[in-house]
Parts: structure tokens; sequence; C-alpha cells
């Protein structure tokens, strides 16, 4: 699963249209690991597109990243490139015209989407299925700071689904902490929420 | 009568546009800060000091500092030694960004917020933040909410029906050593004043009495915006309505507020309870067809009768709306719909306007390349704070206006502006084409993308072609007249520059010989 550094090109799985050059763009991580990710990939990146967009001249050159290291960098390219197979298995919407776009839309199209749905379901619960939440949490911040906003996304809703429905104590525990309330604090709190707490199991 | 929680300080004496920005009420976790390095914050300490306490005043019923006492990381400085229990509390997650962190807890329901809260001080800290809670209210209770002093209180008395939501302190928690810029600006910007400054400029052309044709010659054909007075006096509205007048008329008619329907005496009840950045504005496109005699109160000012898209009758796109909001509410920067120019007539209150003309885009502003998406992450308090200064040493300054009780604006088609009710206010506004504009309009309407910039009607792809056909039906020959016209000033144009050209060149051959 590891990208480490590549000897030759990787041969972009994603492009299909011949004469279009498989081009790649050089990172470099904060641990000096040299990534050669194929420019469809990297421009998912927000950050690295806007570094492109202005500096036009240095696409030779390896994009320093000052904050991501090696591990995080190596799962995000391998997010976003199954990202963008599975978005290719949607046929785009070619027409400008909005009424002729969906009388073309037919039942194929439906399929397809269908498809692609499932497909990122079960690709999305399987990317983190062994990360402990130190990971997941170093992937948030290269997310963020890669301005990769599906990916973000993805990220904060498994946060979300992981804290969620979760007694006090787990909480604390996923979160690494010790209670912080002194005991008459701790009595005014659970007054004050005492709505949240109606017919909840203590697990 | 209407309540006066007004911006404007006491020692001083003193419509609608659509926001084009989407999840205009789904408030957005970013925040333009100044202030988010480490080293600079040091040195700004103590202007930051200043502006909490000096440079900036507090809205008079303001709590003096936050509710649960969340400090600026600045604070965090000047003492050596001290822990921030933001980060203590937050245990793993302390490393992410206090948007990261709020981004979480919004994809949270609200019993596992109250569950969080409890978790540490500093999670109760975050999950008290009310933009969360105020999602939850508009998203799960858009059938209809009884404001309840804050948005918490709201959703927890809709949807916890066996608690007593009066038996908890208002106040809640304070907690100590808790510093976070973010936490703590989204507190400022709720309870800030409008500083005197931003107030000072008023640099807009006024005028009264003047003849129509001196308007369209003067201002909508070279499109420069200008302040009327004295064109309301005739205006029962301008007499009738306040507070009481317009409760009894239709206190429980649903009105467009946002991205939810609300009854107006719910509305007056949210306005007067409400103190945070981004107020709910009440902006109903329909309001004279719910309440007939709110539309017979008013009527068009004689400059703006010209309305070409009224040849479309019913399916022309909306064009009216009524609105009323607290102090603080607004539109922030965007330009209207349909490439339209507009009227904004203030019946009660007062507005601050800022307006740019259409090549000049105001800093901190980022509309996308086709212009469909404008971009103003910032509040509107927030761009006077971060933004506002930034123009006075531009060449090209903006317009600037009070407009108050009586008065009229005319936004020409193009410019962007921006909105603040200084004090409770109720106006109306009308987007319309006359034959100065009706070009502009009907390019707009061809772009390829008009099918997501045309805005207001269901029917967006043909609006084009019906709006050609339907003038050249009421006023047939009209657009080739008005493109003739275009084309005669382009010819007049170019000429003058050959013109000049030809000169140098006959120069040029009289000296190479």
């Amino acid at each position: 699963m590891a990208n480490g550094e590549n000897q030759n090109p990787n041969p972009n799985p994603i492009e299909a249209t011949p004469g279009a050059a498989a081009r790649t763009i050089t990172l470099k991580t904060a641990d000096g690991e040299i990534f050669e990710v194929e420019e469809a990939v990297a421009m998912e990146f927000g950050t690295v597109k806007s570094f492109f967009e202005d500096d036009a001249v240095s696409a030779t050159k390896p994009m320093p990243l000052p904050n991501v290291s090696g591990s995080a960098l190596s799962r995000v390219i391998t997010y976003c490139r199954r990202s963008l197979e599975i978005r290719s298995m949607i046929p785009p919407a070619t027409s400008e015209d909005a009424t002729a776009a969906e009388a073309v839309q037919g039942e194929g199209d439906l399929e397809a989407e269908k498809a692609a749905k499932q497909e990122r379901k079960e690709f999305e619960a399987e990317f983190l299925k062994d990360e402990s939440n130190e990971d997941v949490k170093e992937l948030i911040l290269a997310a963020n700071y890669l301005n990769i906003k599906e990916l973000l996304d993805f990220l904060c809703r498994s946060v979300a689904l992981r804290i969620q429905n979760k007694s006090v104590e787990y909480a604390r525990k996923f979160f690494g902490i010790e209670g912080d309330y002194t005991p008459e604090e701790e009595a005014q709190i659970r007054q004050e929420y005492a709505w949240a707490f109606e017919g909840v199991d203590e697990d | 009568m209407l309540s006066c929680r007004s911006l404007l300080s006491q020692t001083k004496n003193k419509k609608r546009k659509k926001s084009r920005s989407k999840n205009k009420n789904k408030n957005s976790n970013t925040r333009v800060s100044k202030k988010h390095n480490l080293v600079s914050k040091k040195q700004n300490y103590e202007e930051e000091e200043e502006d909490c306490e000096e440079r900036f005043n507090l809205k008079t019923s303001a709590a003096p500092s936050h509710t649960h006492g969340v400090q600026p990381l600045g604070n965090l400085y000047i003492n050596p030694g001290s822990v921030n229990s933001r980060n203590t509390g937050l245990g793993n997650l302390q490393t992410l960004t206090d948007e990261l962190v709020l981004d979480i807890l919004g994809l949270l329901g609200g019993t596992h917020l109250g569950v969080l809260a409890t978790v540490s001080k500093s999670f109760y800290v975050f999950t008290n933040h009310e933009p969360l809670w105020r999602n939850l209210v508009l998203e799960n209770l858009n059938a209809g909410f009884l404001y309840n002093g804050s948005w918490k209180s709201t959703y927890v008395a809709a949807c916890y029906l066996s608690f007593d939501v009066s038996s908890v302190g208002v106040s809640g928690l304070r907690v100590r050593d808790f510093y976070s810029d973010y936490l703590f600006q989204s507190w400022l910007c709720a309870n800030l004043e409008m500083k005197p400054e931003w107030l000072q400029r008023d640099n807009i052309i006024r005028r009264k009495g003047i003849s129509v044709e001196d308007f369209v010659l003067n201002f909508e054909e070279p499109n420069k915006p200008v302040l009327l007075e004295g064109c309301l006096d005739n205006w029962v509205a301008l007499q009738n309505w306040d507070r009481d007048y317009l409760l009894q008329l239709c206190g429980d008619v649903q009105f467009a507020v946002g991205p939810v329907d609300m009854k107006l005496q719910e509305y007056f009840r949210y306005a007067d309870q409400v103190r945070e950045e981004r107020p709910l504005y009440l902006f109903d496109p329909k309001f004279a067809e719910k309440v007939p005699k709110l539309g017979s109160e008013y009527e068009v000012p004689v400059y703006f009768r010209e309305d070409l898209f009224g040849v479309l009758g019913n399916e022309r796109p909306d064009y009216r709306w009524i609105i009323m909001g607290p102090a603080g509410s607004g539109s922030s920067f965007h330009i209207d719909p349909n490439s339209t120019s507009a009227w904004n007539a203030v019946i009660r209150g007062s507005k601050k306007w800022i307006l740019f003309p259409p090549d000049v885009v105001p800093p901190g502003v980022h509309p996308s390349p086709d212009g469909a998406e404008v971009a103003c992450p910032v509040s509107i308090i927030e761009w006077f704070m971060n933004f506002y200064g930034a123009t006075k040493n531009w060449e090209k300054k903006p317009i600037e206006c009070i407009c108050k009780a009586g008065e009229v604006i005319f936004v020409p088609n193009g410019w962007w502006h921006l909105v603040i009710n200084l004090e409770e206010s109720i106006a109306i506004t009308q987007n319309y084409v006359s034959r100065r504009n009706l070009l502009n309009v009907l390019d707009f309407l061809k772009r390829p993308n008009a099918n997501t910039l045309v805005s207001g009607t269901r029917d967006r792809v043909n609006l084009h072609d019906k709006f050609k056909n339907a003038i050249e039906t009421s006023f047939p020959g009209t657009i080739d007249q008005l493109v003739q016209k275009a084309e005669e000033k382009k010819a007049q144009q170019k000429q003058s520059f050959w013109d000049s050209v030809t000169d140098s060149k006959v120069g040029a051959f009289k000296f190479s010989f």
C-alpha cells in the first residue's frame, strides 16, 4: 500500500485518452520522502493545484509539503486515486442544455451512479478499518492542509461516527483525557444536561 | 412599537438582495483571521488587548466578557505557565484547529452534543457554540420553532419535552484558562457595536424632487448610484408599518426567513432576543400575494416604473421583497441576479450601505470565474473589522451612505453592495429592467451557464427566449432599436481611436520621406 519513491513514473491507471501524457508531479514530505504522483491525482489537492496555477514554471521541481508526513501522504494519495476511479464510473453530463441532458440521462446512468455509490461505501469502510484515532487525526490534518474537501468531509464523518452514541467514560478514554470537572461542577452539569441522558444506557 | 436594540452607539446621533453565497444560513466555519500566526500574536497582543477593550465597543446589552470565559489566544502569552484548558480537555483532538473540531461536532445530533458537553470543560465550551444548535434547529425544526433565548435552549425545549428548560440557569458554567481565537472572535462579532468610523463616510449623491428624465440621464444611463429623498411621502406604509400594526394585520402569516418559514410574531420574538453574528433575516418575495394589503400600501417610485420583466406576467422572476431584520442583520457583498437594477426603500430603521462599481471587486470577496458563486466567508461585522480599513487607501473608494426611513437608494446593475441594519428595520426592495438595461439582461440570460445563474424562476433555461419574445410582442422593434443605438455608440468610440491612429500614420509617412 505504501507508495514510496518510484523509480519510473507510475503508468496512470486513470488516463484513458491517448496522447495525454501521464504527467506526474513530485511532492516532498516533511520527513523527506519523495512522491511522484499522477497529475490528475495531485490536482485533487487544492493546495497543490493553486501552487501550480500560480507558478506554472517549475512543474519539474518537487513541491515541499512541510506539514505532511510520508505515511499520511501515502494514504491520502491512495484515497484520491481510488476516489477518481470511482468518479470516472459515472459518465459526465456533456450537454449545456439542461433539459436535453435530463432527457438523455436514462437508466444506464442511474445504474452507474448506484454502482459508484456502492463502491465508494465499501471502499471508505475499508479505508479506515485499521486506522487508530491518532492516524485518523493525522489524516485530517493532512487533508486540511492539502485542502482536499472530499477526503476531509469523509474523515470528519468517520470521527463523528466513532464518537456518537458513546458514554461519557468511553469518550474520555477515546480522547485520552481525564474529566476536569469538580464534583460540584459535575453535579451542575449533569442537571443542565439531564435531557441528553434520558433513556441512554451507560455502556 | 419597534424594539430599539440599536447598533448606533449612544454618544453618536445618529430589501432584498438574495445572498449569492450558498449555505448562507448554515454557518460555515471559515473565518478570516489575521491572528493565527503564533509569532505575530505576541506582537499583536497589545493591539489586540486594545482592540477588545478600547477600540471596540460592545453593545450596551452585551455581557462584559464571553459567556463561558473564553479568552483570545493573546492572553495566554501574558500568563506564563498557564495551560490552555482547551487543549487538555480535547485530548488527542487538540492539534485540530477550532474549525475542524466544530466541523466534526456539526455532524452530531443534539443528544450526542449534550453527552459530549459533560466529558470535559473544553468540550463543554465547544458544544455550546451556538451556530451548532442553530443548524440543528433550522434543519430539524423547519416546521416552526419558538425562539427561547438561545438556539440551544430552543432546540432542547422543542425536542426534549419532558425536560424543563427554565429550571437551568441561563449562563451555565464559566471555564478558566480556555483560550481560543476562533471562539472568542465569534462571541466578539456577535456582540460588537458598529464603530463610529465605519459609519462616518457618506459620499453618495443625494437628490430630491428630480424629474424622471434627470434621473435616467444622470444616474440610470451612466449606471451611477443615487439616494433619493422625498419620493415615499405618499406611502401609506410609512405611516402605518410598525410592529403593532403588522402584528395585527398578519402576525400569524408565514414569511420566508432564510432557509425556513416563520410566523411574523415568532420572528419578532426571535429578533428581540437574538444576539448573534449573522442574525436571520426576513426576506419574502411573495409578501404582496400573502397579504395583499401590504402590497397596496406602497407604490413603485416614479423613477422605476418602467419594468420590462412585467411583460412576463406571472412567469416573471421574483422581483419584490419585504425585508425585516434586527440590528446586525443584512446582506454581505453580492451583485444582484439577472443583471437587473434595484431600488431599496427604508420604511423603518436605518441601513448602512457600501457599494463598489462592477469592475472593482471588494476586498475579502472572491467571485468564481463565471460569477456563479460569490465567496465572502466572513460575516458583515467581521468584514468591517478586517477589510473596511483597507478601502481608506484605495483610489477607487466605495460609495457609502446611511439610508434612513423615507429614503430610497438606487442600486445600478452590476454593482457590488453590502447592507447592514443599524437598528431594527423594515424595507421594500424591487429589482427591475428598463430599456437602459434591457440588452445587458438579455445577454446575461443568454449565457451558457444561465441555468445556474438565473435566479428566482422555476423555468431557468428558457427565460431568455420567453423574455425576448414577450418584449417583441409587447414592444415590437425595441430590441433592434437598442442594438442599433449601441452599435452606433461603439462605432463612434471606434472612430475616435482610428482618427488618432490615422493622424500618426500620416505623420510617419511624412517623415519617412
